[in-house]
């Protein structure tokens, strides 16, 4: 079952193009098995989502991404509103009281400008950042990144033994479903979607959305 | 009647024999006197260690810098950072002033590396010049669209289709 596990929706996300109805369209027309709703500091109503999967006929879930002192990180399994930036530490609290699951999301996102990539990190020197001890996974496809980015969030996973997820990042209607989470089984509800990610019954994979 | 304010700001990057940068940012104006100094360790250009003193005529609003600053510490200057930055440092409890300081210290952390990659690139031209900029935004996606220069119609972006 493929489900785009990274997705923002305007106006939820100020940042995001991507309109309601062209998403479902875009879903149906790549043949994506859901998609998950992760816009920024802002949790979808329970009502509203249900109302968008039962008229586009697609399966919806909520998450939501969260800026934390460590960088973003994607949230499932927590409902709360939390405008205000927490720190890592906080914001694990949180998520452990509500027994959700947090993946580091982009981890290595690049700057939005020239030569800042010379840097190059080892893995043994990305695997020290201290997110990293507050995550149940990490984004190993974001659909935003350069493969090399991409390629150190995988092998950082590898190291540390966590599991890999991906998702397309999308905020623009070509961009959805560009990496996606693979999972073995069926899932029908939120509860689903958490059992199977905290049993890492999943995979990742890049999808060609050119065509 | 002539109101006359005079502001001096200065923001200087100092590579240290350690590998670490030292980035000081300092502001002088009529009526206030701010200093901030950040250590960053590459190559994860992490804050280890955040400095600020205020003086003169402070807010009185204001936290106090020394000790406010410190929520930086382990921050990365990276990507997201304007926006850790002002929801550490900024909002009604917090201090615009030593956020703007941090962002523009983190600027100019970037430019230590951006600038000589942009100078050896003006010395490009023609289809050089353009695959170089091409290579770019292969080796970082998020240009996309960034700006005019990568817009669909651009001449950069002929041919990177399949790239994305």
């Amino acid at each position: 079952m493929r489900i785009d596990l990274h997705i923002h929706t305007a106006p939820r996300s100020a940042c995001s193009h991507l309109g309601l109805s062209e998403l479902i369209q875009r879903v149906k027309q790549i043949k994506l098995d859901g998609i998950c709703l992760t816009e920024h500091h802002v949790v979808w109503d329970r009502g509203d989502a249900a109302k968008l999967a039962e008229e586009g006929e697609i399966k919806v879930f909520r998450g939501n991404e969260f800026t934390t002192n460590q960088g973003d990180v994607l949230v499932f399994g927590f409902d709360k509103d939390i405008k205000e930036l927490l720190t890592i530490q906080e914001l694990r609290e949180e998520v452990k009281k509500a027994d959700g699951f947090m993946i580091a999301a982009h981890p290595f996102r690049g700057f939005k400008t020239f030569g800042i990539n010379q840097l190059q990190m080892t893995v043994e020197q990305a695997c020290r950042r201290k997110v990293f001890d507050f995550v149940d996974a990490i984004e190993i496809g974001n659909g935003k990144l350069s493969d090399d980015e991409n390629d150190m969030a995988r092998k950082v996973a590898e190291t540390l033994g966590l599991p890999g997820t991906g998702g397309s990042d999308a905020h623009r209607i070509d961009e959805v479903g560009k990496w996606v989470t693979v999972f073995e089984n069926d899932i029908h509800n939120e509860q689903e979607l958490l059992e199977e990610l905290k049993a890492v019954r999943f995979s990742v994979s890049k999808t060609d959305t050119n065509g | 009647m002539t109101v006359r304010f005079l502001r001096n700001k200065v923001v200087e990057v100092e590579p240290q024999p350690d590998g670490s940068l030292v980035v000081s940012w300092r502001l002088t104006d009529d009526l206030l006197k701010a200093e901030v100094n950040l250590k960053v360790q590459p190559p994860d250009l992490e804050i280890v260690e955040a400095e600020a003193k205020l003086a003169r005529l402070v807010p009185h609003a204001w936290p106090s810098a020394s000790e406010f600053i410190k929520k930086v510490e382990g921050v990365r200057i990276g990507s997201g950072l304007r926006k850790i930055v002002q929801g550490m440092l900024g909002g009604p409890k917090g201090c615009a002033l030593l956020a703007h300081a941090v962002l523009e210290s983190g600027n100019a952390i970037i430019l230590n590396f951006t600038r000589p990659v942009v100078q050896s690139g003006e010395k490009l031209e023609g289809d050089e010049m353009l695959e170089n900029l091409k290579e770019m935004v292969k080796t970082n996606p998020r240009l996309l669209r960034s700006c005019v220069a990568f817009q669909d119609d651009s001449p950069i972006m002929q041919g990177l289709d399949s790239c994305f």
